[in-house]
């Protein structure tokens, strides 16, 4: 079993404190209520398509993921499918504040960066086309974790025990 | 989507309410090519080694066979 815990702090101490003086540092909602929570993973070729004598490679980015338990499917940008060469295998319908589409679902071997949790292969993993998303940007940027171009669903979740504590921001997985 | 897979998909839609009534397809994941379920399966895991071991990836798709209301796939970042 492998566990992530996950706290955010945001310290800012405007002007620099005088040597002696007394910081306290107290953790907020704030972190979790505004961004929710995202963690970077690493998103590949599905292990599927890597037979000896195809002509497949795996192809692999990371990128920031983006709790959401509104998604029954892990969902990617269609930008990170095109990026990664991903063939589409399937449809699903997905409801969206426009309306509802049909969006293409792929195959991908998905891991969590800095992490012990198990990673998923050959995945089934929904598309659409995520507000916000830079595919550029994701590329060289591992550090804006408000740009996230998967939405890691309730299919990854279920796998999970999962804590969320609001009231400092921290966020417990295990195994 | 390849047109082979979009011929897969048109008969994936057209078979689905069907399918729903079979104990033996409904809930599962259905390997389809040529427009013939191939197999059907427990998990899209098992559909996909069992597929991409015996077919084209541009030519067979993987469907689970669900109806639209028993999932909920709400995707608010979507545009």
């Amino acid at each position: 079993m492998s566990h992530v815990h996950s706290t955010t702090f945001h310290v800012n101490i405007t002007p620099q404190p005088q040597s002696g003086s007394q910081v306290h540092v107290q953790q907020s909602p704030i972190a979790l209520c505004n961004l929710g929570y995202n963690m970077l993973i690493e998103l590949s070729t599905a292990s599927a398509f890597l037979k000896p004598g195809t002509s497949t490679i795996r192809n692999t980015i990371s990128v920031w993921g983006h709790f959401d338990t509104g998604a029954g499917i892990t969902t990617i940008d269609q930008s990170l499918a095109q990026h990664l060469g991903l063939n589409p295998i399937g449809q699903s319908n997905i409801r969206t504040a426009n309306g509802n589409a049909q969006t293409n679902n792929y195959a991908a071997d998905v891991s969590f960066v800095n992490s012990k949790l198990n990673s998923f292969q050959n995945l089934r993993i929904s598309s659409c086309n995520l507000a916000g998303f830079n595919l550029a940007n994701a590329i060289v940027n591992k550090q804006d974790h408000t740009n996230f171009g998967v939405l890691i669903g309730r299919d990854i979740m279920s796998k999970w025990s999962l804590t969320w504590h609001g009231p400092t921001s921290t966020v417990l997985i295990a195994d | 989507m390849e047109q082979k897979q979009k011929d897969n998909l048109e008969y994936f839609q057209n078979n689905l309410n069907t399918w729903l009534k079979d104990i033996k397809l409904k809930h599962k994941f259905v390997v389809i090519c040529d427009k013939e379920v191939k197999g059907s399966f427990d998990s899209f895991e098992a559909g996909l080694e069992y597929a991409s071991s015996n077919f084209s990836p541009s030519e067979f798709i993987i469907q689970q066979a669900i109806s639209s209301s028993e999932q909920i796939n709400f995707i608010r970042f979507a545009v």
